[in-house]
Parts: structure tokens; sequence; C-alpha cells
């Protein structure tokens, strides 16, 4: 069985690399104390929610996947579950990949502007009800920094993904799928500056780790280069991500 | 000790000083010290050598940056020496302040436990993974040793100074033993009387 999930695993995926990375089993997984990490870079506590965090990515600038992992995937115990779990984990990885063609394409910035704007008028109608009037002000000053922040990018599957371009032209990119069985799953039902928070903590994650000076992925080739980006492959940033998310269940 | 009260590190550290962007100051402290295990080819014995003629030459003349922002009169005792050097002096050029423990019989080597986060050593890692040996046998902030070497050996003191635990080598605290071999008396310079 795992066999027929190989095979059509190397047929399916064409672009050229291919991620050795396996689905992470998180909820039974002790992030083992790391003795580098000791400030503080953990996310605020998040009210809880029925939306389930089913995979993380990232990006490069130059479109190649630096990171992808799969979380709240079933529990291995029969073998049709495990063929699910590596069936979700290519469909996450078709989801990065169609994700960017929503990143990359022009059509679709339109549309992201309107998506963005018509969220802070939604925010700013709230504020002026009197209610949230903090989460506004930080809005104002993300928008007038030209800082296009976290977009839908589409719903497949009953999964939503979320993106988040940096400004280094790193893409983050989080799906979300709702547990709960309400009939009518709306994108901006969820809370903004919750995923917001989410996509920061991420990105500090990764932060963290380009910062190593050990680091020699990003020290032996020049800045433009599209080889100059290798997979992440390091453990303490495993377990980094491996908190966060178990703090947004 | 009541001498020490008098100058007050955090005062100097406020109003006194210059600053800089403790991340820049971090990221440049890694390149320098990745660089250095690139040119020496991982010769990590070799590497901490560096490091601590480094930061010789910084404490030689940061010793006199010292004495002029602060005004520190001669210490009495290397006790008084030891508190003065973690209260004011890494409190002024480090903002961090070391605590003081482990003090030998007869008062001459004690040991500096380096508070977390230390400025030098944010967001490193070492690559265990891809290179054993490096936990074993670098010290990633050698430097400062070189720093204490060279600026006490201004004021007439040699000291031995290095480290014996390293958090980044996964012990659970940052130790600095310091060690005072002898005063050293000046010397008239042959002709003059």
């Amino acid at each position: 069985m795992t066999d027929a999930v190989s095979a059509s695993s190397s047929q399916l995926q064409q672009q050229p690399p291919s991620l050795t990375a396996t689905p992470q089993p998180n909820a039974d997984q002790q992030p083992q104390p790391d003795t580098v990490l000791s400030s503080p870079s953990t996310p605020t506590a998040k009210p809880p929610n029925n939306q389930s965090l089913r995979f993380i990515s990232i990006i490069s600038r130059h479109d190649k996947p630096l990171y992808i992992q799969s979380f709240n995937s079933l529990p291995n115990s029969s073998p049709k579950d495990e063929e699910e779990n590596n069936n979700n984990f290519l469909k996450y990885n078709f989801l990065s990949h169609m994700a960017l063609d929503i990143f990359s394409s022009p059509s679709s910035l339109n549309l992201r502007e309107q998506q963005y704007y018509t969220y802070q008028r939604h925010v700013h109608s709230a504020s002026a009800s009197g209610s949230n009037s903090a989460s506004s002000n930080t809005s104002t000053t993300a928008a007038s920094t030209s800082d296009l922040g976290v977009i839908l990018l589409f719903i497949q599957d009953g999964i939503e993904v979320y993106g988040y371009e940096t400004n280094n032209g790193l893409k983050l990119i989080i799906g979300l799928s709702n547990n709960s069985s309400s009939n009518t799953p709306p994108p901006h039902k969820v809370n903004y500056q919750d995923i917001k928070s989410l996509f920061q903590s991420v990105y500090k994650c990764y932060i963290r780790l380009i910062c190593n000076p050990f680091n020699y992925s990003l020290a032996t080739s020049s800045s433009s280069s599209a080889d100059s980006d290798q997979t992440i492959d390091n453990v303490t940033f495993d377990n980094n991500i491996a908190k966060i998310v178990k703090s947004w269940i | 000790m009541s001498k020490s009260s008098k100058y007050n590190g955090d005062d100097i550290w406020k109003n006194n000083v210059e600053k800089i962007n403790s991340e820049l100051f971090t990221l440049t402290y890694g390149s320098v010290v990745a660089q250095l295990c690139r040119d020496f080819n991982n010769n990590y014995h070799e590497v901490n050598n560096q490091l601590d003629k480094m930061g010789y030459n910084i404490g030689l003349r940061l010793i006199e940056e010292f004495l002029a922002k602060t005004g520190v009169r001669r210490c009495q005792t290397f006790r008084e020496t030891s508190e003065i050097i973690s209260k004011i002096g890494f409190k002024i050029f480090l903002n961090i302040v070391p605590t003081i423990e482990n003090w030998s019989s007869d008062n001459k080597t004690c040991s500096l436990i380096l508070p977390e986060p230390n400025p030098l050593t944010e967001f490193v890692e070492l690559p265990i993974t891809t290179d054993s040996k490096i936990s074993k046998e670098l010290w990633y902030s050698q430097i400062l040793c070189g720093v204490l070497r060279g600026a006490l050996q201004m004021v007439q003191l040699d000291v031995d100074v290095n480290f014996v635990k390293d958090v980044l080598r996964g012990d659970d605290r940052t130790e600095i033993r310091l060690k005072l071999n002898k005063v050293l008396k000046d010397e008239i310079p042959a002709g003059e009387d």
C-alpha cells in the first residue's frame, strides 16, 4: 500500500525539489529542551478556535520550497490511516504549489488588494461602533506601510490556505481546516489578528534560524542565484514550529 | 562592598555610554567566529587562540575607555576587582551583569557566571550534526576571556581566564574561571634612576 503511494508521489511531483520531510504527528511529540532558545519567542496564547492547523510551508523568493510540514495528522495506527496521512501530505504539497501561482499572478494582485481593503473597512466599521480600537490602529499602520498582510489565497478541499509574503519575497503558507460542522464557514470569521500573529511567530522562527552564523546553506553562494536555497533541515527549527502549532490549537 | 556602591553601573550605562544595535553586534561577532572557523579549516583550538588574541588586543585599549568613563580608583583586593568587573565593566560594555561565585580559599580565583541571554550568542546554534567536535573544542565567547586578560594586564594584574562551561555546548550555564597569578610591578627602565 505504501508502494502505491510512493509511486504516485513520483509521478505527481513534477517540481524538481522533492522534499524528504515526512508528515510529522505532532500531538504526542515532546519538543526537546533546546539550550539556545532561551528568550521567549513563542507566540502569545490564542483563543481556542475550531480551526485546526494542517500544514505550514515556507517558500523562498525564487519559488523553491524550503520547508513543508504537515500537522494534526491521524495517528498511524492502521495502514489506512497511514495512507491517508501520506495522501494528505501530497495534497499539502500541491496546495503549496497552487499558492505560489496566486502569489505571483498579477491579476490576483488586485484581488488581494480588494480583499485587504474590505478587511480594513470591516475593521474600521467595527471600531466606529466602539470595539477593538487597538487592532484597527495596528491595521491602519500596516496599510500605511504597504504591508500586504495575511491573505486568504483559496479554499480547496475544505482547507483554507492563507499566505503571507515578507518584504524579502519569502512566502509563508499556512493551511487551516475547519473542524466544526458549521454549515457556512466564511473565511473572515477567523480572527485576522490571530492568523497574522501566527505568521509572525513562524517568521520569527525562520529569522532565528537564518541568523545562526553556522548555518552554512546561506553562506556558500551568491544571493541572486536560485541554487542558494536549500531545504531547512534543523531540529531546533522543527521543535519551535511544533511549539507554535501546539499553542495554536 | 561599600566601595563599589559609589560607582553605579546602571547610571553610567544610562547616561555616559554610546550604544549600538545589539543584533548588529551579535551578527557581526557571529560572522567573525564563523569566518574564523572556515579560515582555519575547523581547527577549533586555533580559532580559540585567535579569538583570545583578538580579545587581548581589544582589552588593552578597552581599559582606557573604562577608566575614563568610570574613574574607578585602584582596588585593594582581588575581590573588589572582580566586583567592579562584573557590576560595572560588563554592565557598561555589554549590559549584562555576571554573578560571581566559587571563590577559592586564597581569594585569588573566582567564577563569573554569564547570565542568559548572552548578547554574543543570540540565535547561535553549534552545528553538532555536521561537525561533532565543534561542541567539544570551540569556546564561542572566547573573546571575552581575551578582553579580561588584556584589560587586567594594563592595570598590573596577571590573570588566567578561561571558560569552563558554555550553554552553547549543552551545559546549564556559561562560566568563566578568573585566576589571579600575580600583581605585576612596574619595572624602572634601565638607565633611569
